[in-house]
């Protein structure tokens, strides 16, 4: 049981260092659209947005993931 | 005693106020539903931008008056847009935003070197193109776009793509 809590563990923390990596990603994509908006060029704005959409579905996903690994015995 | 004190409280003060790890994911779920949301409206503003029409044209000044002070402010698209319409050296007509593009302040029409000075950072433009001449600006002037009809000069749109 102790060796299954401390896999558990190291599953969210992983998880939790993949949420956070991509969390960076989507501010990078939000901050290079934002400055190109700023310069009048909105090229970048419409695959920015539906990264940013993607990205935020799999944080979700990991979110949920969490919360279904914390609920198993 | 403090065995059942701390039977019944088995948490500290200082614990307490930890953030969990659960916790902390839904934080930066949240962060991240932020971020989309900003970047789909950044993608709808694009939308909005690029199938709305120019606004309306605004009349600015006559071209006898340009002649007499060298420079006029006009509000343009919005009552709250100052630009500044110049007469170049060369006889050409230039209008642009007075906001400067580093942080807003109203920028000042130098006549006698062809080029608008911002004096919050020691910003400069010119006044042929509205291309930084010099400090921290990131991007040129945005121009608007004139119509000289019969001695009347008519502000008639923005140039966004440069």
């Amino acid at each position: 049981m102790k060796e299954r809590n401390r896999q558990k563990s190291q599953v969210v923390a992983a998880m939790q260092l993949f949420n956070f990596i991509l969390l960076v990603l989507q501010m990078w994509l939000f901050v290079g659209s934002l400055e190109n908006a700023l310069r009048g060029d909105f090229g970048m704005a419409l695959p920015s947005a539906a990264a940013s959409v993607l990205i935020l579905g799999v944080n979700i996903w990991i979110l949920l993931g969490v919360f279904r690994l914390e609920r198993e015995p | 005693m403090h065995d059942k004190v701390k039977e019944d409280f088995p948490i500290d003060w200082e614990a307490d106020q930890y953030v969990c790890r659960r916790e902390f994911l839904k934080f930066m779920t949240l962060a991240s539903g932020g971020l989309a949301v900003g970047s789909v409206s950044i993608a709808a503003l694009s939308r909005l931008r690029r199938s709305g029409a120019q606004p309306a044209a605004v009349f600015v000044c006559t071209s006898d008056e340009l002649r007499t002070t060298g420079w006029r402010e006009f509000f343009y698209p919005g009552t709250e847009d100052p630009c500044i319409v110049v007469q170049l050296k060369s006889g050409k007509v230039a209008a642009y935003s007075r906001r400067c593009t580093h942080l807003s302040c109203p920028v000042l029409w130098q006549a006698k070197n062809d080029r608008f000075y911002c004096p919050c950072h020691n910003g400069a433009f010119s006044a042929e193109d509205g291309s930084v001449l010099q400090g921290p600006p990131p991007r040129p002037l945005t121009r608007v776009i004139l119509d000289i009809r019969g001695g009347e000069i008519w502000a008639v749109g923005i140039e966004s793509e440069r």
